[in-house]
């Protein structure tokens, strides 16, 4: 009994929490956990909040450390596979997510960090013909701090980033039925400083199946 | 997802209570004021850091480091400014 009433002791005088993975800690601690299979954020700074990062994905723990927390595990039909897992920058104190592109013989090709929390993602042809790409919107703490990433996966070697924007892709077109191949965002306009300039505008990004790039312009 | 469909932000739903709003936004003012002291402008909007791209370094969030840099440009003046005695000035 006498070491039960330790142990709990110190638990309680370190804030371990169930599920904890990692924790980052000033005047207050955040917590990265996993609790009954979501990734966690408990941040103990008032007002205390628990936040769902999203569905824990346990296949993919052995493709990242175990301080992160995979959150989405896709693959697409050529073999790529892109892992993003949340984990918790201890210089900054934040948690932000990480994804990994593993190329179709499993070599890690390229890590990247995003934002908070991820939103919305897609793999595969998105854009018709053969070509495959990713995408990823993340999005932290207000509505307007939002980022898509759009990604070329090549035969070969490293993914190729086409588009980073302040905004979420609402949906991608393959160029059939006389419509342009591409995606349109609806791009946040804020500039983190003036009320005024808070806003959203539709932007539509035409592929160029032969430049393999992503332009803007008129739908 | 559908064109302006916005996100909750900070995990909070906004029901369209601004008291609630606003509780909630001074709740968070406080927490960073304890961890950063009065340097956590940028931190109120989002991350800070930067991370590294194919072509560079970019900012996590340049909303908030667009905040921060607001800030650092006018920190003298307002700190000036809230301390300046005669703001509340009277005779005695």
């Amino acid at each position: 009994m006498m070491e039960l009433i330790l142990l709990l002791q110190l638990s309680a005088a370190t804030g371990r929490v169930s599920g904890q993975i990692d924790s980052a800690c000033r005047a207050y601690c955040q917590i990265l956990a996993i609790q009954d299979g979501k990734a966690m954020l408990i941040d103990q700074t008032p007002p205390f909040r628990d936040l769902d990062l999203g569905s824990y994905i346990a296949a993919a723990q052995p493709l990242v450390p175990r301080t992160e927390a995979p959150v989405r595990d896709l693959r697409s039909s050529r073999g790529w596979r892109v892992v993003a897992s949340v984990f918790l920058d201890h210089k900054q104190s934040e948690v932000l997510t990480r994804i990994r592109f593993f190329d179709p013989g499993g070599v890690l090709q390229w890590k990247e960090v995003v934002m908070e929390s991820v939103e919305e993602s897609a793999i595969g042809t998105l854009f018709g013909g053969s070509d495959e790409v990713f995408a990823m919107t993340s999005n932290e703490e207000h509505a307007y701090n939002v980022l898509t990433e759009i990604w070329l996966l090549p035969a070969s070697g490293r993914p190729t980033l086409l588009l980073t924007a302040p905004g979420t892709y609402q949906g991608f077109s393959d160029g059939r039925a006389g419509s342009a191949a591409g995606v349109m965002l609806a791009r946040q306009t804020y500039d983190g400083v003036h009320a005024d300039t808070k806003g959203i505008v539709e932007q539509f990004y035409a592929w160029n199946r032969t430049m393999k790039t992503l332009e803007p312009r008129a739908k | 997802m559908p064109f302006g469909e916005l996100t909750n932000g900070a995990g909070q739903v906004f029901n369209g209570n601004p008291d609630a709003n606003i509780t909630f936004g001074i709740q968070i003012l406080e927490g960073l004021y304890s961890s950063y002291g009065n340097n956590a402008a940028g931190r109120y909007v989002g991350s800070l850091g930067n991370v590294r791209t194919p072509t560079g370094f970019r900012p996590v969030n340049p909303n908030a480091q667009n905040r921060e840099a607001a800030w650092t440009k006018w920190k003298n003046r307002l700190t000036a400014l809230f301390s300046d005695k005669d703001c509340f000035y009277h005779k005695p």
